[in-house]
């Protein structure tokens, strides 16, 4: 067992260690946080301390099932390959299998793997050839495959295991070929000899390779980033999860282009990778191309049906799209999920408004304010329905609450100025628009109000300023309520 | 709504949200007639302060630097008309944020 050195991490490594440990010590209930901290301490070549971090994990939450696996490894690498194979069989016993596949592949995959180290591949391949071969594991569940066989003196069935991996990506090949692996070349027992040696044979350390990477790219180290990147698909050959995560520094970048093209590599690796399609959709949406977004997040809420968020933002873009019954199906699915979802419920609401489904849209409209989204622009839009219907009573009222929300929203001062116009309360209504141009910055809108005021009647004096604001010479009907 | 920015506008604010490391699993972020709000609490990501304390003196009043900066920046998206906050322990008195109450750290998971 070899462990890399620790000179090419100490910076990120350095990072992530005291930011885990500040966050560990505020959060002494974190299971995940314990786990991340033996990877880190693992990955340090200190499989002491990375037992006793994953131990804690597993105190913690016995039922942790990649702490247990990561602990086998941190025993294995403490010196005690007796009790991490122990560790590994009573977990793989232990893992429930539910919807027909292996939900728990990684347990039994140790123990696969642990067989395999210990000379026992034919052992190794019986419990390999109990898992699926669907999944993120998959390809790792191949290339251990692939190892066992070659072990096994069955060489020629693993080249048929190694064609189909090295077919599937450049950077796989690249993993076996800088160990000498080559397609063809069975049954290359140097190779797989110097690859069971050198090779990182915990998995689990991809999740702190991708911290660590995220940690280089704040840094602005880009080339490191994606240096850890390529340790963490080494580590478990997670293909789709590696191009999520190298398209997500190119969000980061704005490289929106750059980005899509590597979430559609991880779609293209893994099909069902439900964050490579929200990825892929926003990036789609970022620049443009907006049906492509939608059939992005409509495969996305195909594969997690239960998740609101993505119903809500395939809501958004139909509504986009001008496909309004489906952006309703969409949102109203949302709600369905998370009832308390308010930005779902204010957007249902509009689009309601926007097609004219009055009662449906106040309804939403009061239930998120309720659920306490409140603004002056939801107060505007109830007015709206509420003088559409001809109600202005109601419509003054919800303009007046939108103002004590906001009292600089411009627009709610000109819609009461229209109100007080049609009530023919002049004054009021110069008042309200007075409001207006202190509050906005639009100009155009100068036209329309000097328009209105030609309506009242009315001989005072308007001047358009310099920025676009009002003075008002009133002829003495200063306390706003007038008669036409 | 065709032709509707509120998706785009809602990315963009998101990622405004990334480029300051706001933590997002704190917070909520959404548009609704150009309108973006934020709710929750906005606290930067913990390994972003970790590596920002390594290069300068971290200020005393990070948050509210912080709601500044992310008020300014979601207020300069193209379309956005407000921007709502309804963030836990802050109040806007005027034309500057207080801090209303310390928030409690959150112990066991």
């Amino acid at each position: 067992m070899s462990f890399p050195k620790v000179d090419l991490l100490i910076d990120a490594y350095a990072e992530v260690f005291g930011s885990l440990s500040a966050q560990a010590a505020d959060h002494p209930g974190f299971a995940d946080l314990q786990h991340q901290l033996g990877l880190l301490y693992y990955l340090a070549g200190e499989p002491g301390n990375a037992v006793e971090a994953h131990e804690r994990a597993l105190a913690i939450n016995p039922a942790y099932t990649a702490a247990a696996s990561a602990l086998g490894y941190a025993l294995e690498g403490a010196g005690f390959p007796e009790r991490a194979l122990a560790r590994w069989q009573t977990a793989a016993g232990n893992a429930p299998r539910s919807r027909g596949r292996a939900e728990h592949a990684g347990v039994r995959l140790d123990l696969a793997m642990a067989f395999g180290r210990r000379g026992e591949s034919g052992r190794g391949l019986q419990v390999i050839e109990s898992l699926s071969d669907e999944g993120r594991h998959r390809r790792l569940i191949a290339r251990e495959r692939f190892l066992l066989l070659a072990l096994s003196g069955r060489a020629p069935e693993g080249d048929e295991v190694l064609e189909d991996l090295v077919r599937a990506s450049p950077h796989i090949r690249t993993y076996f070929t800088d160990f000498g692996v080559f397609v063809g070349e069975a049954p290359y027992p140097q190779a797989i000899a110097r690859l069971i040696k050198e090779r990182e044979s915990n998995y689990n350390l991809a999740d702190i390779h991708i911290v660590l990477g995220l940690t280089w790219a704040a840094f602005g180290e880009r080339a490191k980033a994606e240096q850890e990147l390529r340790s963490a698909l080494a580590a478990d050959f997670d293909l789709a999860t590696y191009h999520v995560q190298r398209g997500r520094l190119w969000t980061q970048a704005g490289e929106d282009q750059r980005a899509a093209e590597e979430f559609a590599v991880a779609i293209a690796a893994d099909p069902d990778h439900v964050r490579a399609r929200i990825e892929l959709g926003s990036e789609f949406a970022a620049l443009g191309r907006t049906r492509e977004a939608v059939e992005q997040f409509e495969a996305a809420a195909d594969l997690e049906p239960g998740y609101a968020d993505i119903h809500y933002q395939l809501g958004l873009l139909q509504a986009e799209a001008g496909r309004l019954d489906e952006a309703e199906q969409a949102l109203t699915r949302a709600l369905e999920i998370n009832p308390d979802f308010a930005f779902a419920r204010a957007s249902l609401a509009l689009l309601c408004s926007r097609r004219g489904h009055d009662r449906d849209a106040l309804t939403h409209y009061q239930r998120a304010l309720r659920s306490g989204l409140r603004s002056a622009d939801i107060y505007l839009s109830i007015a709206l329905i509420h003088g559409r219907r001809g109600d202005l009573v109601r419509a003054a009222e919800a303009l007046r609450r939108g103002e004590k929300v906001n009292p600089r929203y411009a627009p709610i001062h000109y819609h009461l100025g229209r109100i007080y116009q049609q009530r023919g309360q002049k004054g009021r209504a110069l008042a309200a628009w007075r409001r207006f141009f202190e509050c906005a910055d639009a100009p155009e809108f100068a036209e329309r109000i000097e328009r209105f005021r030609a309506e009242l009647g009315r001989e005072a004096m308007l001047k358009v300023g310099a920025g676009g604001g009002i003075d008002v010479d009133e002829d003495g009907d200063r306390d706003g309520v007038g008669t036409p | 709504m065709p032709g509707s920015p509120d998706y785009a506008i809602t990315n963009r604010a998101r990622a405004v949200l990334r480029r300051h490391w706001v933590d997002a699993g704190t917070l909520t972020c959404g548009c609704v007639n150009g309108v973006v709000y934020l709710r929750g609490e906005l606290r930067q990501d913990p390994l972003y302060r970790v590596t920002r304390s390594q290069r300068a003196a971290v200020a005393a009043d990070d948050e509210l630097a912080l709601i500044h900066a992310v008020e300014r920046d979601l207020g300069s998206i193209d379309g956005v008309k407000d921007v709502i906050f309804q963030i836990e322990g802050f109040e806007r008195r005027g034309d500057h944020w207080e801090r209303t109450r310390l928030l409690r750290r959150r112990t066991g998971s």
